[in-house]
């Protein structure tokens, strides 16, 4: 997207709740598609998911992602 | 680990679309050929591929509706698998069919400058590459 890269700590808080790519799209509601593009960088979520996927983790959304230029 | 229900018909869905696919392009595929191809034999071939193909083609497109009621009867379910991923690729999806629509025609108009070309070949043309690039598209964008 542009010059700007967005990075996240998705993988980091997986591995400190424990649980898969496949559990977490559950308790979203999303597929472990969405949850593995984004956590590649491939996809860029929406506001509502990243809001949800850090309300989910328990942190701030610049917590979980940072948007960070090339 | 038990596979969630989410992913269970994500793939059910993704395997669907694959077999329609193939279905599609042989099915059509031989429905424009026969149009284009007079040897007797070469004809005959083209019929059992293509009546294959047909089969092939209705028996996903019913599993499909099937597949797509169950989905629906479930609102969590059918949100997930409506997520925003599924969306874009769709959307990118489309956006392909209507170039390949838009070349394939293009095509078409500058043959037909040079030659004669019915109508009919056109259109089935047309409608064969615009919806099977838009199929591969999303067989693409969805895999993984």
């Amino acid at each position: 997207m542009g010059n700007w890269e967005l990075r996240n700590q998705i993988k980091v808080q997986r591995a400190i709740k424990n649980i898969t790519q496949e559990e977490l799209a559950e308790k979203i509601g999303v597929t472990r598609k969405t949850i593995n593009t984004i956590e590649n960088g491939k996809f860029v979520p929406s506001t509502i998911l990243a809001i949800r996927l850090a309300r989910y983790f328990g942190i701030g959304v610049e917590d979980l992602f940072e948007l960070v230029e090339k | 680990m038990e596979t969630s229900l989410i992913e269970k018909y994500d793939r059910s869905r993704y395997n669907l679309l694959k077999w329609f696919t193939i279905g599609w392009a042989i099915w059509f595929g031989g429905f424009i050929l026969k149009d284009l191809i007079q040897q007797p034999i070469i004809l005959g071939i083209i019929s059992i591929v293509g009546l294959f193909g047909w089969f092939l083609f209705l028996i996903n497109l019913t599993r499909m509706n099937k597949l797509g009621k169950v989905i629906k009867s479930n609102e969590g379910l059918k949100n997930a698998l409506a997520d925003e991923l599924s969306i874009h690729n769709r959307n990118k999806s489309f956006i392909i069919g209507f170039w390949a629509f838009v070349i394939v025609s293009s095509v078409c108009f500058g043959l037909s400058i040079f030659t004669n070309i019915s109508a009919f070949i056109v259109c089935e043309i047309t409608i064969y590459f615009g919806t099977l690039s838009a199929l591969i598209a999303s067989i693409i964008y969805n895999r993984g």
